[in-house]
C-alpha cells in the first residue's frame, strides 16, 4: 500500500471493547474504500489488544494505524486532534471517517478546522459519487430532508457518521490486519482548556429529554404502593422514570416526569410503557423512541399498535419477575451506564 | 466581559418542509424565520454573564439579509448592546468554513473575550461554525457547554459539558474562548416592552465582503470546502425486522425471513409465563445492545 491515500477510520476503544458503533463504520468505510479502489486503515491512539485487531480488520480493515507521542502526554480531544492532524499531514490519505459520536463528533470537528478542510457530519450514510468523490448523505432541516455533500478540492474529504445509522456488515473470518505505529513527534499546543472532573448523572434523575433509556407506568399500575415497581425496574436498567397524566394526577409521581402532549417529548433508544394503554395524549409524546416496548393485560390496547414487543400479562406479575432477572443478569456486570464512563474518559 | 454571539436565521423547521427538484422550502404556520433555538440560549447566557461581571459589552452578529434585521433586533430588545448585520450577495450559500471565515472578520475588530455559538443551527444540522471559528481566531473552543461560571480570577471560565446520559464535564478554560452551547444552558428571558421599544428605532450597521477586506472568492459559495450536490426527501423509517443473530448473513437472514422463523417488528407478541416473558424480554435487551453480553 503506497504511503498516500486510503481511507481512515477513526476508531475509539477502551476496556478492552469498541465503541458502539465501530465495526458498523469500519463495514460502511470499507464499501467506500473498495468502490474508490482504496485500502482501510482503521486508526486509534496507543495500543490496542489483539482481539480487537481481529474483530477490526474481519470487518475490513487492512491496517490498524497506532498513534503514538513519544511523551505519551495524557488525552484530550484536542491533544488527540493535533495528534491526528500531524498524522494525516505525514501521510495523507484521501478520507477520514468518525462516528458522530461525543468524542468522535468533537475531534472530527476540530481536526477539520486544524486542516482547513471540508466536513460533512452527522451522516447517516456514505456514497461514491463522480470522480471517486465521496457523497455523504445527512439529514437537514429537523430530519424531515436530505442533503448528498461533496468536498471536491480540499483534502482529506472528512465525513462523521450517526453511531445508530448503519448496519453491521458481515464479517470476513480470514481477514487479518498489519499493526502500524505511527510516531508522531510534535510540540503539543496548550488547549487552553481543561478538564476538571466528571459528574456522574443518576440515570433515575436524569432529565426526561436526556434519557437513553425511560421506564414509564399508567393507570395500570392501581395504586401508589405499586408505582415503586416501575421505580425499581428503571433502577435495575438504569433508565429513567416516566409517568402518563393520570398517574401524575393520582401523585404518584411528580408532573416533571409526564410524557404526552402535555408533558415532555421523548426520543430514547427504548422506552419501556408498563401499564398504559396508549391513549393519543401520551403517545404523542413518546412515538420517536427506538424501540418500545408495551406491558398491558388488554390485547385490544392501542400501544400494542407501535410497540415492537408487546407483552400481554399484568405488569404486578411481569416487572418483579423482568426486574429481579435484569439485577440477576446485570450482578459482574458493568453498570448500563458503562458507556458514559468510557465516552468521559476517553475525552477527559 | 466582552462577549460576541454569532445568530443565525432559520426556517421554521416545525413547519411542513417540502422538498421538489431540488429545492428545499418550509411552508410555516405563522412565520417562516426565526432565530435558530440554541442561538437563543447563547444570548440568554451573554446577558447573564455581563451582569455577573458587571462590565463589558454583548454584540451580536450575524450573516444574512434585511429579514435578518428582524432576529438582531430582536436580541437588541433581549439586552444585547450592539447588532452587526453581515450582508453582500457574496455571502450567500456558504458552507461552515465559508461563514467561519467571513465570521471571524468581522468579530476580529470587536473586543471579545468569549464568542458564543448556538451548538448547530437547525437547518443545516452541520454544527461546524464554532469548531471554524476557534480555529481561524486562533482561541480554545469548548463544545456542548451547559453552564457557564466566569472562574475565580475573572480571567477564565468554569464550564459544564453534555456528556451522553446526565453525564457532565466540568472544564476550565482560559479566555478568549470560542462556546459551542447546547440545550439545557438556560431558560431564555421574555424581552420587555421597554426593550422592544429601544430596539425598535436602532439602527443596525450592515458590512459587506469590503468592509470586511474579503474578496468574493473567499466568501458564500465559492470560499466553501463543500458543496450541496442534491437535497431529497428523507428516506421513510425502515421499521427493522426482529433477527435472532445480527450477525447472521444477509443470505441467512433471507433465509430466516422466508422460513417464517422471523415475526416483523409489530407483531410481536410475548404472552403466559411471567417468567418466560422476562426472559424473552431480556434477550431483546441484549439484541438491541440495552444491556451487554
Amino acid at each position: 500500500m503506497s504511503s498516500t491515500g486510503g481511507v481512515w477510520v477513526l476508531v475509539e476503544h477502551r476496556d478492552d471493547k469498541l465503541e458502539d458503533g465501530s465495526l458498523e463504520l469500519v463495514g460502511h468505510g470499507r464499501e467506500v474504500a473498495g468502490k474508490t479502489g482504496q485500502e482501510l486503515a482503521a486508526v486509534i491512539f496507543g495500543e490496542i489488544p489483539e482481539e480487537l485487531v481481529t474483530q477490526l480488520a474481519r470487518y475490513g480493515a487492512s491496517r490498524v494505524l497506532c498513534i503514538k507521542h513519544p511523551a505519551a502526554p495524557e488525552r484530550s480531544v484536542e491533544i488527540d486532534t493535533q495528534l491526528l492532524s500531524a498524522a494525516i499531514e505525514q501521510h495523507s490519505p484521501d478520507m477520514v471517517l468518525s462516528l458522530e459520536s461525543i468524542t468522535g463528533a468533537d475531534i472530527a470537528r476540530r481536526l477539520a478546522a486544524r486542516l482547513g478542510t471540508g466536513l460533512v457530519t452527522a451522516c447517516d450514510r456514505l456514497d461514491v459519487g463522480e470522480d471517486n468523490l465521496l457523497a455523504a448523505v445527512k439529514p437537514i432541516y429537523g430530519s424531515k430532508a436530505s442533503a448528498t455533500i461533496i468536498c471536491p478540492t480540499s483534502r482529506p474529504q472528512m465525513a462523521t457518521v450517526n453511531p445508530d445509522a448503519i448496519d453491521l456488515k458481515t464479517p470476513d473470518d480470514t481477514a487479518s490486519a498489519e499493526v502500524v505505529v505511527l510516531p508522531v513527534d510534535i510540540d503539543l499546543e496548550d488547549p487552553g482548556t481543561k478538564a476538571v472532573d466528571l459528574l456522574r448523572g443518576d440515570p433515575r434523575l436524569v432529565a426526561l429529554v436526556e434519557a437513553e433509556i425511560v421506564v414509564a407506568g399508567g393507570i395500570g399500575l392501581g395504586s401508589r404502593e405499586n408505582w415503586k415497581l416501575v421505580e425499581e425496574l428503571a433502577d435495575a436498567i438504569g433508565g429513567s422514570v416516566a409517568a402518563t397524566r393520570r398517574a401524575v394526577d393520582d401523585e404518584w409521581i411528580t408532573s416533571d416526569r409526564q410524557v404526552g402532549l402535555t408533558g415532555k417529548t421523548v426520543r430514547p433508544k427504548l422506552y419501556i410503557a408498563c401499564g398504559i394503554s396508549g391513549a393519543i395524549q401520551h403517545t404523542m409524546g413518546m412515538k420517536d423512541a427506538k424501540a418500545i416496548i408495551a406491558i398491558n393485560t388488554d390485547r385490544e390496547a392501542p400501544i400494542f399498535k407501535m410497540a415492537d414487543v408487546g407483552v400481554i400479562g399484568d405488569v404486578l406479575k411481569v416487572l418483579p419477575v423482568l426486574t429481579a432477572k435484569l439485577r440477576e443478569a446485570l450482578k459482574d456486570k458493568p453498570e448500563p451506564g458503562a458507556d458514559a464512563v468510557f465516552e468521559a474518559l476517553s475525552n477527559p | 466581559m466582552n462577549i460576541v454571539v454569532c445568530v443565525k436565521q432559520v426556517p421554521d423547521i416545525e413547519g411542513r418542509v417540502v422538498v421538489e427538484k431540488g429545492v428545499i422550502s418550509v411552508q410555516a404556520m405563522v412565520s417562516s424565520d426565526v432565530m435558530n433555538p440554541q442561538d437563543l440560549l447563547a444570548i440568554e447566557e451573554a446577558i447573564r454573564i455581563k451582569e455577573e461581571s458587571g462590565n463589558g459589552k454583548v454584540t451580536v452578529i450575524s450573516l444574512g439579509s434585511s429579514e435578518t434585521e428582524e432576529t438582531l433586533r430582536k436580541c437588541l430588545a433581549l439586552g444585547a448592546d450592539d447588532a452587526v448585520l453581515l450582508d453582500d450577495s457574496a455571502f450567500v450559500d456558504g458552507d461552515s468554513y465559508a461563514t467561519a471565515c467571513t465570521l471571524a472578520r468581522a468579530i476580529s475588530p470587536i473586543p471579545h473575550d468569549i464568542i458564543l455559538c448556538g451548538q448547530r443551527a437547525d437547518d443545516s444540522q452541520s454544527g461546524q461554525v464554532s469548531a471554524y471559528l476557534a480555529r481561524i481566531l486562533g482561541v480554545s473552543l469548548v463544545r456542548s457547554v451547559v453552564k457557564v461560571d466566569i472562574g475565580p480570577d475573572s480571567g477564565s471560565l468554569v464550564l459544564q459539558r453534555k456528556l451522553s446520559k446526565g453525564d457532565r464535564e466540568v472544564v476550565e478554560c482560559s479566555l478568549p474562548t470560542v462556546l459551542a452551547v447546547e440545550t439545557g444552558l438556560n431558560t431564555p428571558r421574555n424581552a420587555t416592552i421597554k426593550g422592544v421599544l429601544k430596539a425598535r428605532n436602532r439602527q443596525i450597521p450592515r458590512q459587506n465582503c469590503g468592509d470586511l477586506g474579503l474578496s468574493r472568492e473567499e466568501t458564500g459559495v465559492t470560499g466553501s470546502r463543500t458543496r450541496t450536490m442534491r437535497i431529497s426527501p428523507p428516506k421513510p423509517k425502515m421499521k427493522g425486522l426482529f433477527v435472532p443473530d445480527s450477525k447472521l448473513s444477509s443470505a441467512d437472514k433471507l433465509r430466516a425471513i422466508m422460513g417464517g422463523g422471523i415475526v416483523q417488528k409489530k407483531s410481536d407478541y410475548l404472552e403466559g409465563d411471567p417468567d418466560d416473558i422476562a426472559g424473552q424480554l431480556l434477550r431483546f435487551f441484549r439484541e438491541q445492545k440495552i444491556i451487554q453480553k
